[in-house]
């Protein structure tokens, strides 16, 4: 029997969507609808005002973009509707502020459980897909098929590879939809030539997703795109602050309130967990830390409902620091020793004020960029795995294409710390003259880690 | 034997500190080197399956994280052969730096006795004849099987079992393997 095209549905980014008639079932489902209450990137609506794009129009575009390609490819019906199932579904295991919450989880994540986010955001989804009895009714054939392709493939495919590969489906909509309702031009590139110059490429047991010759340029947007949208959306400090906060906020309301945070964080692959975790959404995170019993934690959800925010008065490269021990040490700093950090640290600061600094509003921030755990999409540039068909038929690995981005633009591999407090009253030229009165306290007091 | 949690990064510097010239020779076999170190000492570190066998997501985080802290030297290298290794034209050198040797010596005096079995596997596993990352790749795949199926197995068998996983295991390879893992005590051939 053949599929047809149910609904169209307006999408700012794709123009129409078409949804098939095997989809549209779908969209109604709880576990989707929790992703309109999702938003895509946090909290970078305090810096972008836009920024309120959820995962549910994020999903919507993947399905779109996912069927798009896989026709262009020409993959038969069955892998489509597969493939747009997958697609739809592949955001469902994201959390509260989606990458704060895979940081949650990793830092409570139970001892000898996986302990990489990626990899509990991954079991989460496939555990919400196959436990969810509504989807199961609707999909009984199916699922064991998304479930497939929302694994990490022991043989490529291009199957996979559409749905998470060098430049997949996901990648290529988020790039343009977080770009669009952020108002920033950097995440744009020719989705469209892309799409039409994929080709199917196969080499034994394994089939990739490549591109034509004529398409490279695009796919070099695209990741110009990447690295453009990560160094201004992404990782942009506003970003980095308010994704601290959260997660100190739900770090004091784990230890000091117990309840429901730390039901939704203590993560275990069982029934409970995910009937509890699928309950949560951005909204009652953000409610439940201003009900907190805890005061510390109802200041912070405050400060970022009111977009007091938190500002950063220091801030170095690890490989800044000469003695090579101290830069080790400072690397590795985990609780509870960066929580005695941050307890001098804001004695010091204390003193330079001239009032008590609470500890527990400094925020030591030490990020490593090559860390999945802190790095929001996906951002790093990916190399040597997309696969260019020359017009001679030859087939060259992408880096070995002449191109301007892969000779100059490297994995972004920084080690930085961070020092976050609240400045509230003090003016950008207060503040000017604070940092640069403390950095050496700073820097002596994390060279003596 | 007890699992012995090591911190990927110091297992990664005392790879790369062990030869004479503190430097190892591509990804796949640093990879490959951890993951025999952590078969043969139960260090904790997680491998999964990847296009060239076992891979560590942490084992590669930590060396990135090295590089950026300045304790290890990433050279690269292009490769001219562009055909069967269309996936891997490019390979890595990661050298010790002197910082680096620091910080390892640093390490090494919290945690002689962990040092000191990662310094005797590293010799045990490098004075074996085909000690290259090809026969690592290989031995890695096979001892993979082997592992996730929990029994013994024909080399037909291990060879289905392989092309599941996108490997290519033939006789050939799995003489090379069966070889380097008997030899190092991992597996018994009858």
């Amino acid at each position: 029997m053949f599929s047809k095209s149910a609904m169209e549905i307006r999408d700012p980014v794709h123009g129409f969507i078409k949804v098939m008639d095997y989809i549209e079932p779908l969209l109604n489902l709880p576990l989707l609808q929790r992703l309109r209450r999702i938003r895509q990137t946090a909290m970078a609506n305090l810096l972008y005002p836009g920024a309120n794009n959820t995962r549910f129009e994020h999903s919507l575009g993947c399905m779109h973009v996912a069927g798009t390609l896989a026709r262009s490819l020409e993959l038969n019906d069955r892998d489509i509707e597969l493939i747009e199932k997958a697609a739809l579904l592949h955001d469902v295991g994201h959390g509260p502020f989606s990458h704060v919450s895979e940081q949650l989880l990793v830092l409570y994540a139970p001892h000898g459980s996986n302990d990489r986010a990626e990899e509990i955001h991954e079991e989460i989804t496939r555990l919400a897909i196959d436990g969810d009895p509504k989807l199961t009714e609707l999909i009984p054939d199916d699922k064991s098929g998304v479930l497939e392709l929302l694994k990490k493939p022991g043989v490529r495919s291009m199957r996979h590879d559409i749905i998470s590969g060098p430049f997949d489906a996901d990648k290529l909509d988020y790039l343009l939809r977080d770009s669009h309702y952020a108002g920033v031009q950097y995440g744009t590139f020719d989705l469209e030539r892309i799409v039409n110059t994929v080709t199917p490429i196969r080499d034994g047991a394994e089939s990739y997703m490549g591109i034509k010759e004529d398409g490279f340029w695009a796919v070099e947007q695209m990741l110009l795109a990447k690295h453009h949208m990560n160094l201004q959306v992404y990782r942009h400090r506003v970003r980095l602050i308010t994704d601290a906060m959260l997660v100190r906020a739900v770090e004091i309301a784990f230890r000091d309130d117990q309840g429901d945070i730390k039901k939704l964080y203590t993560f275990s692959a069982d029934s409970g967990f995910i009937d509890n975790y699928m309950k949560w959404d951005d909204y009652s995170l953000i409610r439940a830390l201003l009900d907190s019993s805890s005061q510390k934690t109802r200041q912070y959800a405050e400060r970022l409902v009111e977009r007091r925010l938190l500002k950063v008065v220091y801030s170095r490269y690890i490989k800044e620091f000469r003695d090579e021990l101290k830069r080790n040490r400072i690397a590795r700093l985990v609780r509870p020793d960066l929580g005695n950090v941050e307890q001098r640290i804001a004695e010091a600061l204390s003193r330079k004020l001239d009032k008590v600094i609470d500890p527990e509003f400094i925020i030591l921030d030490i990020r490593s960029f090559s860390n999945p755990t802190f790095r929001p999409p996906g951002v790093k540039l990916v190399e040597g795995d997309i696969i260019v068909e020359m017009q001679d038929g030859t087939r060259k690995n992408a880096i070995n294409y002449p191109n301007t981005i892969y000779g100059t633009v490297k994995e972004p591999e920084q080690e930085m710390v961070n020092v976050y407090m609240p400045v509230d009253g003090m003016s950008r030229e207060q503040r000017k003259s604070f940092i640069s009165a403390v950095e050496n306290d700073i820097s002596q007091i994390l060279e003596g880690v | 034997m007890e699992t012995v949690k090591v911190d990927p990064r110091d297992l990664v510097l005392a790879i790369v500190a062990f030869n004479a010239d503190s430097r190892v020779v591509g990804r796949t076999f640093l990879q490959k080197l951890a993951y025999f170190l952590n078969e043969k000492l139960k260090l904790g570190v997680e491998f999964e399956p990847h296009y060239y066998g076992p891979y560590s997501e942490s084992i590669a985080m930590a060396t990135k994280s090295l590089v950026a802290l300045d304790f290890l030297v990433e050279a690269e290298e292009r490769l001219l052969v562009v055909s069967s290794d269309i996936y891997e034209p490019r390979r890595y050198t990661y050298d010790l730096t002197l910082a680096g040797r620091g910080v390892l010596d640093g390490i090494k005096q919290y945690k002689p006795a962990l040092f000191k079995s990662i310094e005797s596997g590293m010799r045990e596993i490098t004075s074996k004849e085909d000690c290259n990352y090809e026969c690592l790749s290989l031995a890695a795949k096979t001892i993979h099987i082997l592992k996730s199926q929990g029994k013994p197995m024909k080399d037909s068998e291990l060879s289905i079992a392989a092309k599941d996983l996108g490997w290519k295991l033939g006789e050939k390879e799995l003489d090379r393997a069966a070889k380097f893992l008997k030899d190092l005590g991992l597996i018994e051939v009858s």
